[in-house]
């Protein structure tokens, strides 16, 4: 006992000693010069079991919220808020004290949980459309043995594989099915990104604190608490991305440059936009820290790495997958015109847009307002707090927060790209508005600490309602007509699953928008949406069967629901893309535009799954 | 010698029973998911230990350095796989995953043969009060999972709906019947089928969730308009589905 009594006090060992090579280890040599800041005190210890535990039982809470939708209670909806909230707030109020230890811990409990609460919201099928979409990738790659087999439901998917080879490969490991094998690699990736985030705060700040608070503010970005927990190539691509940074941070370390490329490749292979942001985020960093006179030191190394990255994302997007340009020119001008005409393109949303209810759309504004004041105030609090040049670039790249603000009010079909974006511009974003969160003025130390924690669960509140899932589909439950989740039931399913099998392979198929995503998602024929034309006219006159012809239809699904129930999705899709203005004002879809399937003989009626039927429409002359 | 390098040969012999799993015994479900870090952890940990500096990591970074790398890694063999023609089969992973290991793994005996010093280890004490929280956590999150579960099925058993398609066959003599019963329980359907004047029909017997498919010869010579009609046989043999070829 004694023996390890003076080991313990010895110089070089013992706690004090621990803590400070921790610090140098992580921090440098500044940081060994006060370990305090890294090392925090004893008493929070003890909290952070409790705290998992009741986040825990808001899972549950959730989970039973979920199950009252399913069973059409009108109570779900508040219970999902209060499971929501007890999710969050204990951990939350962990990782917001100075005094508490890894934090880190807790940020990935968080993680962890909010891809528990993503699968159980549909724990057996995929249902979102981008999951339908990458299913057929994946069935492609399965079925061929080989990579880039064509996906008319997703064109430039097959060019940007890494989802799907993961997914794939754990399959033919360990003969899970294609749903259970994407689960745990979109649960396990979306987990890493935020332990990532962490990791990479900290190495940036060398301030735990502020590392975990940047990487809980992240992890409550609009679109990561779901969206992003989902099985989409943005997932792994975004951890990737994360990694790729840490090692291009490292200060000149082979090791942590070999890891930089090992990423950038990953990421180049995987989603478009993630290495595109990726590879104009080390060139940013690059000149914030060279504006700053670091250069020599972190510039050159950030620009280095920066070149490898677009040498290849470059060689990829030209020689492997040239469509790219084409699939992403309308996001991207849609954006540039929304913001040169100030709002003038069409289908605008403003701030609040996927709001249904006035309830849910304060609380997006408050939320949103709430982390633009922590961004502004968090940026000019890292500048005066931190010497450190590249804190400060990432500090002031958080301000892109007010950009893609810009882009939500005034761009067409703003909430979903702003939503989109935010997850990039989080990473940055999170960094100033962790720098608020954890300036205390010692005199108010607890009533700033508790409103630091208000802040937080009004940001995390706000960016509920404009995230995902949509308001109107918050708890799974009754079949909603072109809902996003809440779109997909086994009727639907059943329908996709008898196209796939019995459907010529190239057959061309008409059908509203959830249809199609199905259609796309199990079989290898052609879905179109934007063929609203079809369906909207009483019978298969000359016009109609000139379009039909035009677009080549065989097949055309249709779901008898439409006849009864507006779209759900407010502001954006109709039934069908590319609607009139004078279709649109048409909803619910006029019976008698159903009817003609049934009337015309010339139309054959092939499948028959009560409010989905298939029509073979190869019989009318001229198609 | 195994304090130095227990963990990599771990890592290895780990890699080499599994691809040997992989290639000898058909696992699936939960067994196979014990085959699972061959993917996603033995290649980015080896890959990790190789490449770390003088300083070892701590957890989070670990954590995160592993799994990334080992999915990277995964996503990058494709590739090779691919431009190799070599099929993306499940040997052919286990394979390139084995290698990936063993040359990452003894590339990092090989830095730490040369590295100064022993490698130092902390020492991990597991506390009661935790432990049992985790363990709690855990329980409730089973709990959460198995009531998603039950409610998600109970409701797609709800909902779902008897299906009849028909598909002709190229020479217009033979048609493609299939249905599925998606209804709560067992059900009991005749299928009637009608070409002109002529019909012929029979029965079938599902259980719940039962799909099922045959083919059957026209009942006419093939070129006139058909209808296929589905009816529960039980009871007062309600008309549930009709389908129409001409």
């Amino acid at each position: 006992m004694n023996h390890r009594r003076s080991i313990q006090f010895a110089p070089g060992t013992g706690r004090h000693a621990a803590r400070r090579r921790f610090a140098s280890a992580v921090a440098g040599p500044r940081a060994e010069r006060s370990p305090d800041d890294l090392a925090p005190a004893e008493p929070g210890r003890q909290w952070l079991a409790p705290a998992l535990l009741t986040s825990a039982a808001g899972v549950l809470v959730v989970s039973a919220a979920y199950a009252a939708g399913r069973d059409g209670r009108s109570w779900a909806t508040a219970a999902y808020w209060g499971g929501h909230l007890l999710t969050f707030i204990p951990l939350a109020a962990y990782v917001l004290s100075k005094s508490t230890r890894t934090k880190w811990a807790a940020v990935g409990a968080l993680a962890l949980f909010q891809s528990l609460t993503t699968w159980m919201y549909s724990p057996l099928t995929f249902k979102f459309p981008d999951e339908l979409q990458h299913r057929r990738t994946a069935l492609d790659i399965l079925q061929h043995k080989a990579l880039f087999h064509a996906n008319p439901s997703l064109p430039v998917s097959p060019h940007f594989p890494g989802l799907e080879e993961i997914t794939t490969a754990l399959m033919s490991i360990t003969g899970l099915s294609l749903f259970t094998s994407g689960q745990i690699v979109a649960g396990l990736a979306h987990v890493v990104v935020v332990v990532g985030v962490f990791v990479l705060l900290r190495r940036v700040t060398r301030d735990e604190w502020v590392a975990g608070v940047g990487a809980l503010v992240f992890a409550i970005s609009p679109h990561n608490q779901f969206f992003n927990a989902q099985w989409i190539y943005e997932v792994p691509a975004f951890a990737f991305m994360v990694v790729a940074l840490v090692g291009a941070t490292r200060r000149w370390s082979v090791p942590g440059l070999i890891v930089a490329f090992i990423c950038l490749a990953a990421v180049t292979v995987t989603h478009h936009v993630t290495a595109v942001v990726t590879v104009i985020t080390l060139f940013a960093l690059g000149v914030g820290v060279s504006l700053q006179g670091r250069f020599k030191d972190e510039g050159r190394r950030l620009f280095g790495v920066g070149v490898v990255g677009a040498a290849m994302v470059a060689a990829w997007l030209i020689f492997r997958a040239p469509m790219t340009y084409e699939y992403l020119s309308g996001p991207v001008s849609s954006v540039f015109s929304g913001l040169v005409l100030q709002g003038s393109a069409g289908g605008k949303e403003a701030v609040g847009g996927a709001g249904v209810s006035p309830a849910t759309t304060a609380a997006t504004v408050v939320g949103t307002g709430t982390m633009a004041l922590l961004v502004l105030g968090g940026a000019i609090a890292a500048w005066r707090r931190s010497r450190d040049a590249l804190t400060r670039t990432l500090a002031v790249l958080g301000l892109g927060f007010f950009a893609i603000l810009g882009v939500r009010v005034l761009a067409a079909d703003g909430a979903e790209l702003a939503g989109r974006l935010l997850t990039y511009g989080y990473l940055f974003a999170c960094v100033a508005a962790a720098f608020a969160l954890t300036q205390r003025w010692t005199r108010w130390r607890r009533m700033t600490g508790a409103l630091a924690l208000v802040a937080v669960v009004l940001v995390f509140v706000g960016n509920t309602t404009s995230g995902w899932p949509a308001p109107f589909e918050f708890v799974p439950g009754k079949f909603k007509v072109e809902g996003f989740e809440s779109g997909v039931d086994p009727a639907g399913v059943q329908a996709a699953r008898w196209v796939a099998a019995n459907l010529p392979r190239k057959s061309k198929i008409a059908c509203d928008w959830t249809a199609c995503s199905l259609v796309g998602g199990y079989g290898p024929q052609s879905a179109y949406a934007d063929v609203p034309g079809i369906f909207y006219t009483r019978s298969f006159d000359r016009r109609t069967r000139a379009l039909l012809s035009d677009r080549g239809i065989d097949f055309v699904v249709v779901d008898r629901r439409i006849t009864s129930q507006r779209p759900v999705r407010p502001g954006g899709h109709e039934y069908f893309d590319h609607e009139t203005t004078a279709q649109k004002r048409m909803t619910p879809l006029p019976r008698w535009a159903l009817d003609k399937f049934d009337r015309d003989p010339r139309v054959e009626r092939v499948y028959d799954g009560g409010p989905l039927v298939v029509y073979d429409v190869r019989r009318l002359p001229g198609v | 010698m195994f304090r130095r390098y227990g963990d990599l040969a771990a890592a290895v012999v780990y890699a080499a029973g599994a691809t040997a799993a992989v290639l000898a015994l058909d696992l699936q479900g939960v067994v196979g998911l014990l085959l699972a870090p061959l993917l996603l952890v033995c290649p980015g940990y080896t890959l990790v230990r190789a490449l770390e500096g003088r300083r070892r990591l701590d957890v989070p970074e670990l954590v995160t350095a592993t799994v990334v790398l080992s999915l990277a890694t995964v996503a990058l063999a494709g590739l090779e796989l691919n431009a190799y023609d070599l099929r993306l089969t499940a040997r052919a992973w286990s394979i390139s995953m084995l290698v990936v290991t063993v040359v990452a793994a003894v590339a990092a005996a090989a830095r730490r043969a040369g590295a100064h010093g022993s490698v130092r280890r902390r020492s991990s004490r597991l506390r009661a009060l935790p432990l049992l929280a985790g363990v709690a956590a855990c329980v409730l999150v089973a709990a959460a999972a198995a009531v998603a579960d039950r409610s998600q099925r109970s409701l797609d058993r709800r909902t779902s709906v008897t299906t009849l398609g028909v598909a002709r066959s190229h020479d217009r003599a033979r048609l493609r019947i299939s249905v599925v019963n998606a209804e709560p329980a067992a059900g009991r359907y005749r299928v009637l089928i009608e070409a002109g004047a002529r019909w012929t029909g029979f029965s079938l017997t599902l259980k719940r969730g039962e799909s099922w498919s045959a083919s059957r010869h026209m009942p006419a010579s093939g070129h006139e308009p058909v209808t296929v009609r589905l009816f529960r046989a039980t009871g007062s043999g309600t008309l549930l589905r009709t389908v129409t070829l001409q």
